[in-house]
């Protein structure tokens, strides 16, 4: 079930309308309501696939209860590991298997020896990078003894299928997030309004940002051989705003939804366009995985509290681990990779780096000099986007290859009207820029006429957006 | 949750507000700006045609009526304003709003099997998102609360904006502008709304191309015999003469001859019952060779040019006989 489909909306309308007003204040009918609730939502993709979701489930919640049992270290680190290793495995069957088996193929056709393709016809099934590392999470917390593990099956079930966040994250910590399935959860007025607002704001940027970008991105994309390389340009500005606006937009939607259950979830973007660094970009974008790779492997490996050398060593393990992560082909291997070269300077000369909590603190609008550093990260992350976008690395490098060696006559805007979506995206960047600081962007401090006007302004959009014959899926599915 | 309630609800009122206001703003812009890109937009914005006929159907009227040189070969002037994969429903409100602004002395309707049984002879036989503008005007309403599920049709009364919502890829407002900026002349405004097929490029037609399984029963569906009835009424009632004619049809490939006959035999009595002249071309011998034919269904350029001549003899002697 898509959040962009007329489905999910009679969907939430239902679940919501029972969870407050016939199950309000019995805990664990909510739970089960919940668990109930996030089955249907993932079995109306395939209901095949909730049987692996539950098997994973139940290993998860039956290793936090051994990890616990067990007083010796060695047989709690052989648990934790033993968790980790099946719960990797599980994923790399899945996701992995396929890409290893045809790139182990090439390599040794490479070398001349002929070998049958043994790749297996595998279906990913939506949302497991997710649930895994639920899973994988709380092992961890437990072993850590930051989290005492649960004997409410339903709760821990509940908590790693919640389907606001089951399909494509943000990814929580067992240590945060669990907990607040065993404790009382009331209605909160200004907490649902907040919620309310974080919707809205994922639909406008799904909807009518996400979707608008996409078609043009796709478009150049797909014909980028004939294209002037202005239209190349474009192409990756509207790749990078469409992914931006399509996987922040599921999140805010699911952060959203999450308040309206009386849940808290990690803010998963903070503007991540006004970053003036690399580090500091990567601490606004995806902010959930990034602290879940900082805590659980970064950390571990001993941070930047170790040589320079193997700090950045730690940086290109966490980078090619995240690429990885994102997908079974070497061009997210390379984008990641890409990344840790990219947090050199802030290793080798982190002194020289000084920001502020977020560009233009304190001023309407940033100095030359941040304006100068915002743009240079925007290129920077524009360059990396195109190998994220791009089906092979052939491609991404004939990509290139064309900006650079094509004509960049001026753009035909009557071919395909590529400029159509500039207003918008204006719109969402002033917006951004009005709320930099602030968690959610549609926390203006205006009248409340002019507030609602805008709002109405916004549900317009995406009412005149929207494709109810056919919604498009989020591109985060895929992870 | 009271004070959620409170405010949500004076929110959606508000909302609902501005949405009957929007409604009227989009009715009035889409009514009259239309792109003439499309056949039934250029067909729906025409005003001041006098014309001594009109060809009136689903693609093979769109396709095998080749209206320029019907009016050189009958001395008659004519429009082609069939229209791709549409139901007699369909028909019937373009034929509507197309006589609320131009005359038409006779208009040549097509009917075929295909035309009786909409729901599987085309994908989508009612094209409820062109006449969206239109949706409130009596006439047009009932056509809708027939054609679209109950459950829409309300929807689109209650709230007025839903419609435009439902299919906003054909109201997007940013498009009309972009389009109106700069637009290539409209093709049928020489060819006379008639469209001419060219074999496909890829694969020329072959009659094991069957698009239909022969089938031995007839599917006769009561809401395109209704549409049927109405199209002649609304032309009686204008003083207009109908000729009910059936396009050719590469007619091994789709019907059965148990088929056949029975359809036949049922047009047959729809004719005498409404007391129309009919030609009837659908397994015109001459014709039925893969040459002449694009697919099975529709006739290419060259077997269309032999049809419309063979057409032309026949009305010459209609019109005469007038």
């Amino acid at each position: 079930m898509l959040f962009n489909s007329f489905v999910f909306l009679v969907f939430f309308c239902l679940v919501f309308v029972i969870y407050w007003f016939v199950l309000s204040n019995r805990l664990k009918l909510q739970n089960f309501f919940l668990l109930l609730a996030s089955c249907v939502f993932y079995g109306w993709w395939d209901y095949r696939f909730l049987i692996l979701m539950g098997l994973s489930s139940l290993f998860g919640f039956a290793s936090g209860y051994w990890i616990e049992r067990r007083t010796d270290p060695i047989e709690r680190k052989l648990i934790l590991s033993a968790t980790i290793v099946a719960n990797l495995l599980f994923l790399g069957f899945f996701k992995y298997y396929n890409f290893f088996a045809s790139s182990f193929a090439e390599l040794l056709s490479t070398a001349g020896f002929r070998v049958d393709d043994f790749t297996l016809k595998i279906i990913l099934p939506i949302g497991i990078s997710f649930y895994t590392f639920h899973n994988i999470s709380y092992a961890i917390d437990v072993y850590r003894k930051e989290l005492k593990p649960t004997g409410d099956i339903i709760a821990y079930f509940a908590f790693i299928s919640f389907f606001p966040q089951l399909v494509a994250g943000p990814i929580m910590k067992a240590k945060d997030f669990l907990p607040q399935f065993l404790v009382r959860r009331n209605f909160n007025y200004p907490k649902a309004v907040q919620g309310l607002r974080f919707i809205l704001w994922g639909y406008f940027k799904k909807i009518v940002i996400a979707d608008g970008c996409g078609v043009l991105a796709d478009g150049i994309f797909g014909s980028y051989s004939t294209q002037p390389s202005s239209v190349l340009l474009l192409g990756v500005f509207y790749f990078a705003i469409q992914i931006y606006c399509d996987f922040s937009g599921y999140t805010d939607i699911a952060i959203g939804l999450g308040k309206l259950f009386g849940f808290e979830f990690t803010l998963n973007f903070k503007t991540p366009y006004f970053s003036r660094t690399i580090p500091e970009f990567w601490r606004r974008w995806h902010i959930s995985l990034t602290s879940w790779f900082r805590d659980y492997i970064y950390i571990p490996l001993g941070g930047n509290r170790v040589s320079k050398v193997s700090a950045f060593r730690n940086i290109l393990i966490v980078f090619f681990l995240s690429g990885l992560w994102h997908g079974a082909n070497w061009t997210y291997v390379v984008w990641g990779v890409l990344y840790a070269l990219m947090y050199i300077p802030s290793i080798f000369f982190p002194d020289k780096i000084k920001l502020t909590p977020y560009i233009g603190y304190n001023r309407r609008l940033p100095s030359i000099k941040e304006g100068a550093q915002m743009i240079m990260t925007f290129v920077l992350v524009c360059i990396a986007w195109v190998f994220f976008r791009s089906v092979s690395l052939m491609e991404a490098i004939h990509y290139f290859q064309a900006i650079a060696t094509h004509s960049f006559k001026p753009i035909d805007y009557y071919f395909f009207s590529p400029f159509r979506m500039m207003p918008l995206v204006l719109l969402l960047f002033i917006i951004e820029w009005i709320n930099r600081g602030k968690d959610c962007q549609l926390d203006l401090s205006w009248s409340k006429g002019l507030r609602w006007g805008f709002y109405m302004f916004l549900i317009y959009l995406v009412f005149f957006s929207i494709n109810f014959h056919k919604a498009t899926e989020f591109i985060y599915f895929q992870f | 949750m009271k004070q959620l309630i409170r405010n949500a609800a004076v929110f959606v009122v508000l909302t609902y507000v501005i949405s009957i206001l929007l409604s009227c703003g989009y009715t009035a812009l889409f009514r009259d700006h239309k792109s003439d890109q499309s056949k039934k937009n250029w067909t729906l914005i025409r005003k001041g045609d006098t014309l001594d006929y009109a060809a009136m159907g689903s693609s093979r009227v769109f396709h095998m009526v080749d209206v320029p040189l019907l009016n050189t070969l009958t001395g008659k002037k004519g429009m082609n304003i069939g229209t791709s994969g549409s139901s007699y429903a369909d028909n019937y409100v373009l034929l509507v709003k197309y006589l609320e602004r131009n005359k038409v002395g006779t208009l040549i309707l097509n009917a075929d099997e295909l035309c009786f049984h909409s729901s599987s002879g085309y994908t989508y036989p009612f094209k409820d998102y062109e006449y969206m503008p239109y949706f409130f005007e009596d006439t047009i309403n009932k056509v809708y609360k027939d054609n679209v599920p109950t459950w829409k049709y309300y929807l689109y009364t209650g709230i007025p904006l839903t419609r435009y919502i439902d299919f906003n890829e054909h109201y997007e407002l940013g498009s009309m502008f972009w389009l109106s900026a700069k637009r290539p002349p409209c093709k049928f405004d020489t060819t006379a709304g008639t469209e001419l097929l060219y074999n496909m490029k890829y694969k020329k037609f072959t009659p094991a191309d069957t698009l239909f399984t022969p089938k031995d029963t007839l599917n006769v569906e009561q809401l395109d015999e209704l549409y049927f009835h109405k199209i002649i009424k609304l032309c009686k009632s204008k003083g207009m003469k109908v000729i009910v004619i059936t396009t050719p049809l590469f007619t091994k490939g789709i019907y059965t001859l148990a088929n056949r006959v029975k359809f036949q035999h049922y047009l047959d009595g729809l004719i005498q019952k409404e007391k129309l002249t009919y030609i009837n071309f659908v397994d015109m011998t001459s014709l039925q060779k893969v040459r002449y034919f694009r697919d099975m269904t529709h006739t290419n350029i060259e077997g269309t040019r032999i049809y419309t001549r063979y057409l032309a003899t026949q009305l010459k002697v209609i019109f005469k006989e007038e």
